[in-house]
């Protein structure tokens, strides 16, 4: 692995420091999942590795009940799993989260990193759109919140500058009697691969009403919210197969795969249907089965 | 490139060594004789890379020499067994044959160890979901899901009183 300098700062105002004396040549690792194939790749070839990982101050989850919760930085995938409030409010991020990389990897890989790597497959972005989530950036005198869709904005490009951290994961806690929601892709195997396709559908029910947001990954340069497939969706009452055909059909219109090693685009379009249709089926039959869940 | 003083505990052990930054974690135990821990794919993708960190079964290809200051690192050399005995674990990969070339096994083990001791009675599937990160090009890994049933059932036999010493490799 090429050269380069690591800095571990013991706190936010370290590292804003480090950042604003070398940003042209630095990179930001938390996990470092990725960063370190990327360097081994030479795909990144950074001066200086600031190590975010060792701040103690970024390792919480914090539910603030009725608002929203606050995810830090350093917070692994596995713990996402295992924590019982993200469990019942957010199930699709869940399922996308057991299904990024394999069980040992996700003790190292974080759900920040997963955003901030901005890759078209990043397996949680999907979700994470549909629950409207927005990174918390901060510099070492402003803190601002941004919605995923203004964070990303190419593969591996993000729009904030070389002094910013995203410190933090913001989910808001939509108010609902009931959140269900499934994430379903297609990949070569189950375990340690990235997906050629992905859907993430949720829903969240309010004293009747229902909102059902749809989101997609590795269909585009980045995940996409598919605004047409919801509307369908939540201007009908009975969800049946002509309505899900209609939603696969605003969902192809708004992709634009690729021919790359992973899949063909022909294979992308029709794996996409049956994805639609299976994680709307999903979210629905759960809808049922798991009422006042949340 | 200057190295950098790294202290932890490594089975049970203080060590200080001397690291480059950019040194992974297999690298570092590897240079220091822990040749337990295999280099395979170095790109966390083969697991024969499993080391044990603070409880946590971790790829130490993707894992910097320098994050482990401080901290508790395990590899198949610190596994605790009675004297000239193997550690549950690894007797039950000897015995349900789940070892052939060997190369996938210190790895395969690590995970399983820190996997027993959250899920004492696993199912089958989620001994398949632990292990989907370890590859064996050899065995099949029906034997591998076998030797970590019997493992458990191992792990979790009362220790009879006056054995306990020696005899309680938990």
């Amino acid at each position: 692995m090429k050269a380069f300098d690591l800095f571990r700062p013991k706190d936010l105002f370290q590292a804003f420091s480090r950042l604003e004396l070398n940003q042209h040549e630095t990179v930001l690792k938390s996990g470092g999942t990725d960063l370190l194939i990327w360097i081994k790749k030479g795909l990144v070839s950074p001066k200086e590795v600031v190590d975010l990982s060792s701040i103690d101050s970024l390792n919480e989850i914090e539910v603030k009940e009725g608002e929203g919760i606050l995810i830090g930085t350093n917070v692994s995938l596995n713990r996402i799993i295992d924590h019982p409030e993200m469990k019942r409010r957010f199930p699709a991020l869940i399922e996308a989260c057991e299904t990024h990389s394999d069980a040992v990897l996700r003790n190292k890989a974080t759900l920040v990193g997963n955003v901030c790597s901005a890759v078209p497959s990043g397996d949680t972005i999907p979700p994470l759109l549909c629950y409207e989530a927005e990174a918390v950036v901060q510099t070492s005198c402003s803190k601002r919140h941004l919605p995923l869709p203004r964070l990303i904005i190419g593969p591996r490009k993000k729009s904030i500058s070389k002094t910013e951290i995203v410190t933090h994961l913001w989910i808001p806690l939509p108010k609902a009697d009931l959140s269900v929601g499934a994430y379903r892709r297609a990949s070569r195997r189950r375990a340690l691969d990235l997906a050629q396709a992905a859907v993430a559908c949720t829903l969240f029910q309010h004293r009747g009403e229902r909102d059902f947001r749809l989101a997609v990954g590795a269909l585009s340069p980045i995940p996409v919210r598919v605004s047409e497939g919801e509307r369908i969706l939540n201007e009908t009452s009975n969800i049946d197969e002509k309505i899900a055909d209609r939603v696969a059909d605003a969902v192809l219109k708004a992709i634009q795969p690729i021919t790359d090693v992973r899949g063909s685009r022909e294979f992308r379009f029709a794996v996409t249907v049956e994805l639609v249709r299976e994680s709307l089926s999903l979210c629905l039959t759960r809808a049922k089965t798991e009422e006042g869940c949340y | 490139m200057p190295k950098h003083a790294l202290s932890f505990v490594l089975n049970g052990e203080t060590v200080d060594w001397e690291v480059e930054t950019n040194a992974t974690l297999l690298q570092a135990l590897r240079e220091n004789g822990v040749t337990s821990v295999k280099r395979g794919c170095e790109e966390g993708e083969c697991g024969a890379c499993t080391v044990v960190i603070d409880e946590l079964a971790q790829k130490s290809c993707l894992v910097l020499a320098l994050e482990v200051e401080g901290k508790s690192v395990l590899t198949v050399e610190g596994l605790p067994a009675a004297p000239g005995k193997l550690h549950p674990i690894q007797q039950a990969f000897v015995d349900e044959g789940a070892v052939q070339c060997g190369f996938c096994t210190p790895g395969f083990i690590m995970t399983t160890y820190a996997f027993l001791k959250t899920h004492p009675n696993p199912t089958d599937e989620e001994i398949r979901h632990a292990l989907s990160g370890n590859l064996c090009r050899c065995t099949g890994y029906l034997s591998i899901i076998k030797a970590v049933k019997t493992a458990a059932e191992a792990l979790s036999k009362p220790i009879v009183a006056g054995e306990g010493g020696e005899g309680d490799v938990r």
